[in-house]
């Protein structure tokens, strides 16, 4: 998540093509964050002193470990903390810029702040950030007041993350009566508090949704891509009614509906969380004490 | 192998259900678009088991399971389930039926809970 994140970042301010975008993502499934870069960044070592192992490994048959703990750099304690630091996510993401010859991992650290800056998110925010635990980033984007809706916001984007599609983002969420849309599927829990969960999109935005988690080639997002839709947000909701039965709240689920030819879905102060999935951008909607519905 | 009657409201999650059951073997005899629909199907085709959704409009998996099993009483049951529909499984248990698989399916799961009661 941090990794698409980051990457529309870069993308969105002109900093990488559309064709290194991709690329990026080939190139992070193959990386692991080298030592060095490891090591700059917990501040353990300076960059001049990692290139100078670095260099030094290419005359001697040595980790780079063993040789920054000899020229003593570092600690044998220390390389084993960075050691197991080597699948973090945003070391990973710092070393598959840093191989595709993008950034380097001070250029990121320098990004991440303006990005910092223009999001107006706390250090802490932004650590999250960099955690790529799903829980902790999707809140972020979250309205303050929203606390309810935290658990099935997230259970959503787990959801869709195990069955769909691994790689999806959220986009800043927010509140709306009316939300324009071409097509969407909803689905109303009865209970105390009630929800209605809602997908919509225009055109052929819930077509990558529909056509993975159907299992079937959906040529456009026709009544039967929206049924598909409307299973997803059946088990989505199924999951979240689950959870709350261990707070001992009781809730039923209505048959899902769909329509491919609405104006939009209407309903008091909906929470609207846009989410791209593959290339497109899905607004998630979710209501809870009301039932939303199709204009 | 077995004579199977699948009554769901969704499209997407008969198709599925019937590729599993294919696969295993079995012989999807019809399928029913909601419980109403499923209750004719089943004094129709007379199926060795019917698998019923519970979320359903016109009669949900409860109703037409009622109606299954009044007019035979040795039908048998499976229901269809997303996650937390407890009270719903309590009360199909009540009206006979006989196993649950819960949504989305899982090959393994299905494969075990129909070798249970076939």
């Amino acid at each position: 998540m941090i990794a698409n994140i980051v990457a529309n970042y870069l993308v969105n301010k002109g900093l990488i093509s559309v064709e290194q975008y991709s690329a990026l993502f080939d190139e992070l499934s193959k990386v692991r964050a080298k030592l060095g870069l490891i090591a700059v960044h917990e501040g353990l070592m300076t960059e001049y002193q990692a290139d100078t192992v670095n260099m030094l490994q290419a005359t001697m048959d040595m980790k780079f470990g063993d040789l920054a703990v000899e020229k003593g750099f570092l600690t044998p304690d220390q390389v084993q903390e960075m050691l197991k630091k080597q699948g973090d996510p945003y070391l990973s993401l710092a070393q598959a810029l840093e191989n595709m010859g993008i950034m380097k991992l001070t250029d990121l650290d320098h990004l991440m702040k303006r990005y910092q800056a223009e999001n107006e998110m706390s250090t802490s925010s932004i650590e999250a950030l960099k955690s790529d635990d799903i829980e902790r980033i999707v809140p972020l984007f979250m309205p303050h007041d929203a606390d309810d809706y935290k658990d099935i916001v997230l259970i959503a984007a787990k959801t869709i993350m195990r069955c769909v599609d691994n790689n999806i983002y959220p986009l800043k969420a927010y509140y709306a009566d009316e939300v324009e849309a071409l097509n969407g599927a909803l689905q109303f829990v009865d209970g105390n508090p009630c929800l209605t969960t809602c997908f919509c999109g225009d055109g052929n935005s819930l077509l990558d949704i529909a056509c993975e988690f159907g299992k079937e080639d959906f040529p456009t997002v026709n009544e039967d891509a929206l049924d598909a839709v409307a299973e997803l947000i059946n088990c989505i909701n199924g999951l979240y009614a689950s959870a709350k039965s261990a707070e001992r709240i009781r809730m039923e689920l209505f048959p899902p509906e769909f329509d491919d030819c609405i104006e939009g879905i209407k309903g008091p102060r909906m929470l609207v969380m846009p989410m791209i999935v593959g290339d497109k951008s899905v607004n998630l909607v979710f209501l809870i004490g009301e039932r939303i519905e199709f204009i | 192998m077995a004579n199977i009657l699948i009554v769901d409201d969704s499209r997407t999650s008969r198709r599925m259900l019937r590729a599993i059951l294919e696969e295993m073997g079995h012989v999807v005899v019809g399928e029913g678009v909601n419980g109403e629909d499923g209750f004719l199907k089943f004094k129709e085709l007379k199926p060795d088991l019917v698998t019923l959704d519970i979320t359903m409009p016109k009669l949900d998996g409860i109703e037409a399971l009622q109606l299954i099993r009044k007019n035979d009483p040795e039908a048998k049951a499976v229901m269809i389930t997303a996650a937390g529909q407890r009270d719903k499984m309590i009360a199909a248990v009540k009206y006979g039926a006989a196993e649950f698989i819960t949504k989305p399916y899982e090959k393994e799961e299905v494969e075990k809970v129909l070798k249970r009661i076939l």
